[in-house]
C-alpha cells in the first residue's frame, strides 16, 4: 500500500517542553490510524505538523508525496481538517458554513457539492438552521461535511467526538469508517479506546511525544495478554492452586478472591496450559477468559492511565 | 466558620493567581483608572490656562499695572507676553486663544484722563473659550482703576476675529464627534470579528485553506467596516440634520469618515490578531482613543496641551479624522498638515495594517 502520510524522525519543542521527540509514523491509503495518547501528549502537534500549521524543529514530513514543510499550500489542497473545538460560528446556518468553505478552497461545483455533503451528514433537512441550535453530534457532522467539501484523498480528524453523545459518536463512526471504504486515509487523534478499537486499521499510543507503540488493535490486545478466571465449588483448593500457578512462567499475576482464581497471563497461547494445571489442583466449576481492553494495553505501554 | 474562610481565603486565592497568569483583564483594570486620570486631566488643561499672547508696546507702570489687573482678574487664561508678530503668527496656528495688545502712549492717555484702546484679537474657531478672555478685559480694566484711584479710567478692547465666520464650541465639539465615532466604531469592530476568529477555533481553518486566510480576514474587516461607515454615518447626518451644521465640503466629508472608519477598522484587526481574545478590544480601544481624541484638538484646536501630546495625536487616525472633518464642515484649519495630507495617511493606515494582518496570519 503507498504511503499517504509520513511522519519521519519530527520534532517539535515549545520553549524547553518537549512535544514531539522524533514521531516517526505512516498512514497508507485507504487506512484509518488512531492517534492514542492522554492530553498533552503531542496529538495534536502532530496534526497541525502534518497540516503544515506548525512547522517541526527537526524530521520530515510527507502528505501523498509532498514535502509538507516546503510546500504547506500544495498539501493543504488535499488534507481535510476537522479540528477539535470544529471553528464553527454559531449563528451562521449550515449551508452558509459550507458556501465559506466553498469559497476559501475555490470549488467550481459548490452548489451541489454543498448539497451531497449536508445530505450524507444527514444535515440536509437542517440546513437553514444556525449552528447555535445544533446538537453537539451534528456540529461535529457539519464540521466532518466542512473537511469532505473539496474531497480530500486525506482527513484530519482530532478529538472527532469529544463532547458528542452515546448515539451521536455511533453515527459519526458509520461515517468515518464510509471515509475508509472510499480509499481515503485517515489520521484520527482519540482519547477514547473504544473508538479507536473500533474504527481504526492500526493504532498509534504515543506519550511524552514519543510512539510507544503501533500496531492493529487486536495485536495491541494480544500483547496486553489475558485473564483467565477460574472458578471453583469450595475454597479449599484455593490457595494451593494460587501458589501453583504463580510458578508457571507465562502467569504474570495472580489474585484470588472467595470462590476463583484470577490470572494474569502474558502470552494468550498459554490459557489452555494454565487451565490444565488449575484442573490437577481441583476440578473447576467455570473457566472464564478475559480479553484486555486497549486502556490495559496503554497502561501496560505507557505505564499510566490513560486519562492521568 | 473555619471551613468558610478557609475556603473563602482559596479562592480569593485562586483568583489572584488568575489574574497573575491572565493578566489582561488586571491590566485593564490598572490601566483604566490611569486613562480616566488622564482623560480628566485634559478637560480641565482645555478649559484652563487657555494660552493668551500678551503684546506690549510700552512698558510703563500703568501698562505693567494694568496686565497685572489682567492677571488678577481672570484665572482661566494664561498670559504669555511676545511680540506682535510671534502673537499673530501663533494664533494663525492655533496656539493661542486670543493676543491682548496694549498700544503705545497707554500710559500717558490714562494719565490724561483720555479713552485708550486695548487691542483684542481672537481666534474665533472656539468662541466660548475666546469670549473668555473678552469678558476679562473689562474686568481688569475695573481692577486697574480701582487700584491707581482712577474712578472715571476708560479703557475699551477692540474686538478683531480670526476668522470671518464664528464657530460655537457645540457645532465644533459635534463634528469631531464624527471622527470619534469613527474611530471607535471601526477599531472595535474590526478587533473584535479578527480575534473572534482565534477564540472560535475558526483560524485554524481560515490558516488551512488554500486561498489563505489573509482573504478570509480582510473580508471580515471590510464587512466590519461597512458597519462602521453605517454607525459614523449616522453622526455624521445627526450633525446636520440636528445640530445644524452644514457641510462646507461633503466630499471631503464622506472620505474622511469612510477612510477614518478604514483605519481604525484596519488598526483595530491588528491588535485583535495580536491579542486573540474578544474581551479586552473594546475597553482597550476606548482606552487608548478617548485620550488620543482629546489629544487630537477635537475639544479645542488651540494646541495649549504641548508639543508632546500633539506629537502623541499624530498616532491615532483621530488626529486625523477630526482635521478632515473640521475642515470639511466648517472649512477650518485645524492641523499643520493639509486635509490630502490627512486623507492620505488615513488610506495608508488602512492598507498597512491590513497587509501586516495577511502576514502575521499566515504563520
Amino acid at each position: 500500500m503507498s504511503e499517504s502520510i509520513r511522519l519521519e524522525d519530527v520534532r517539535v519543542a515549545f520553549g524547553t517542553l518537549i512535544a514531539l521527540d522524533g514521531l516517526s509514523l505512516t498512514v497508507a491509503a485507504g487506512e484509518i490510524v488512531g492517534l492514542l495518547g492522554p492530553n498533552g501528549a503531542g496529538k495534536t502537534t502532530t496534526v497541525d505538523v502534518c497540516c503544515g500549521l506548525r512547522p517541526p524543529d527537526g524530521g520530515a514530513v510527507s502528505i501523498l508525496g509532498v514535502d509538507a514543510i516546503r510546500s504547506p499550500r500544495e498539501v493543504r489542497a488535499s488534507i481535510g481538517v476537522v479540528p477539535q473545538d470544529s471553528g464553527l460560528y454559531p449563528e451562521l446556518t449550515a449551508i452558509e458554513h459550507l458556501r465559506l468553505a466553498a469559497a476559501l478552497y475555490g470549488l467550481k461545483q459548490a452548489s451541489s457539492r454543498t448539497e451531497a455533503m449536508l445530505r450524507l451528514m444527514g444535515l440536509w433537512d437542517r440546513r437553514h438552521a444556525q449552528v447555535a441550535t445544533f446538537s453537539g453530534g451534528m456540529r461535529r457532522r457539519l464540521a466532518l461535511a466542512r473537511a469532505l467539501l473539496h474531497d480530500p484523498p486525506v482527513l484530519f480528524l482530532d478529538e472527532p467526538t469529544l463532547g458528542v453523545d452515546v448515539q451521536g459518536r455511533r453515527a459519526l463512526w458509520d461515517h468515518v469508517a464510509r471515509l475508509r471504504d472510499e480509499g481515503r486515509s485517515v489520521l484520527l487523534t482519540t482519547n477514547y479506546l473504544d473508538e479507536a478499537a473500533a474504527l481504526c486499521d492500526r493504532v498509534a499510543i504515543i506519550d511524552h511525544g514519543q510512539l510507544i507503540v503501533c500496531e492493529e488493535p487486536g495485536a495491541l490486545r494480544r500483547e496486553g495478554g489475558v485473564t483467565v478466571v477460574l472458578t471453583v465449588e469450595t475454597a479449599g483448593p484455593l490457595d494451593a492452586m494460587t501458589v501453583l500457578l504463580s510458578q508457571h512462567p507465562s502467569v504474570a499475576e495472580v489474585t484470588r478472591t472467595d470462590h476463583s482464581v484470577r490470572a494474569r497471563l502474558d502470552e494468550d497461547s498459554q490459557v489452555a496450559t494454565v487451565i490444565a494445571m488449575a484442573q490437577t489442583v481441583a476440578p473447576l466449576a467455570s473457566v472464564r477468559v478475559i480479553e484486555p481492553s486497549l486502556e490495559d494495553v496503554f497502561l501496560k505501554v505507557t505505564g499510566r492511565e490513560l486519562r492521568e | 466558620m473555619m471551613a468558610w474562610t478557609r475556603a473563602m481565603l482559596e479562592s480569593a486565592r485562586g483568583q489572584l493567581v488568575s489574574f497573575i497568569r491572565a493578566p489582561v483583564t488586571a491590566i485593564l483594570v490598572l490601566v483604566l483608572p490611569l486613562n480616566l486620570m488622564l482623560l480628566m486631566s485634559l478637560f480641565a488643561l482645555t478649559g484652563y490656562n487657555a494660552p493668551t499672547g500678551l503684546v506690549m508696546d510700552e512698558d510703563t507702570p500703568r501698562a505693567r499695572e494694568f496686565v497685572q489687573a489682567l492677571r488678577d482678574a481672570h484665572n482661566s487664561f494664561a498670559l504669555r507676553p511676545m511680540s506682535r508678530e510671534a502673537a499673530m503668527e501663533q494664533l494663525r496656528c492655533g496656539r493661542l486663544v486670543a493676543v491682548i495688545e496694549i498700544p503705545r502712549g497707554f500710559d500717558a492717555r490714562i494719565a490724561s484722563g483720555r479713552r485708550s484702546r486695548v487691542q483684542l484679537t481672537m481666534d474665533n474657531v472656539n468662541l466660548d473659550m475666546a469670549e473668555d478672555v473678552r469678558r476679562a478685559v473689562p474686568a481688569a480694566a475695573a481692577i486697574f482703576a480701582e487700584r491707581l484711584d482712577l474712578p472715571k479710567v476708560r479703557i475699551r478692547p477692540t474686538l478683531i476675529n480670526l476668522l470671518a465666520r464664528d464657530t460655537g464650541y457645540v457645532e465644533y465639539l459635534g463634528v469631531s464627534a464624527v471622527a470619534l465615532a469613527a474611530v471607535i466604531a471601526g477599531g472595535i469592530l474590526g478587533g473584535t470579528v479578527i480575534a473572534r476568529e482565534w477564540e472560535t477555533g475558526a483560524a485554524r481553518l481560515l490558516l488551512l485553506a488554500p486561498a489563505g486566510a489573509g482573504a478570509a480576514l480582510i473580508g471580515r474587516l471590510v464587512a466590519a467596516a461597512g458597519v462602521g461607515v453605517l454607525a459614523s454615518g449616522l453622526t455624521a447626518t445627526i450633525v446636520v440634520m440636528g445640530y445644524g451644521v452644514p457641510m462646507s465640503h461633503p466630499l471631503e466629508v464622506v472620505a474622511g469618515v469612510v477612510l477614518t472608519v478604514a483605519a481604525s477598522t484596519s488598526l483595530g484587526g491588528l491588535v485583535g490578531v495580536l491579542l486573540r481574545r474578544t474581551l479586552p478590544i473594546a475597553p482597550l480601544i476606548l482606552g487608548t482613543q478617548l485620550p488620543f481624541y482629546l489629544d487630537s484638538g477635537a475639544l479645542e484646536p488651540q494646541r495649549f496641551d504641548g508639543e508632546v501630546l500633539f506629537r502623541l495625536a499624530h498616532l491615532s487616525p483621530a488626529y486625523y479624522g477630526v482635521g478632515v472633518m473640521e475642515h470639511g464642515y466648517h472649512h477650518l484649519v485645524v492641523t499643520p498638515e493639509p486635509v490630502w495630507v490627512l486623507l492620505l495617511v488615513l488610506a495608508l493606515a488602512a492598507i498597512v495594517p491590513a497587509i501586516v494582518l495577511g502576514r502575521v496570519a499566515r504563520r
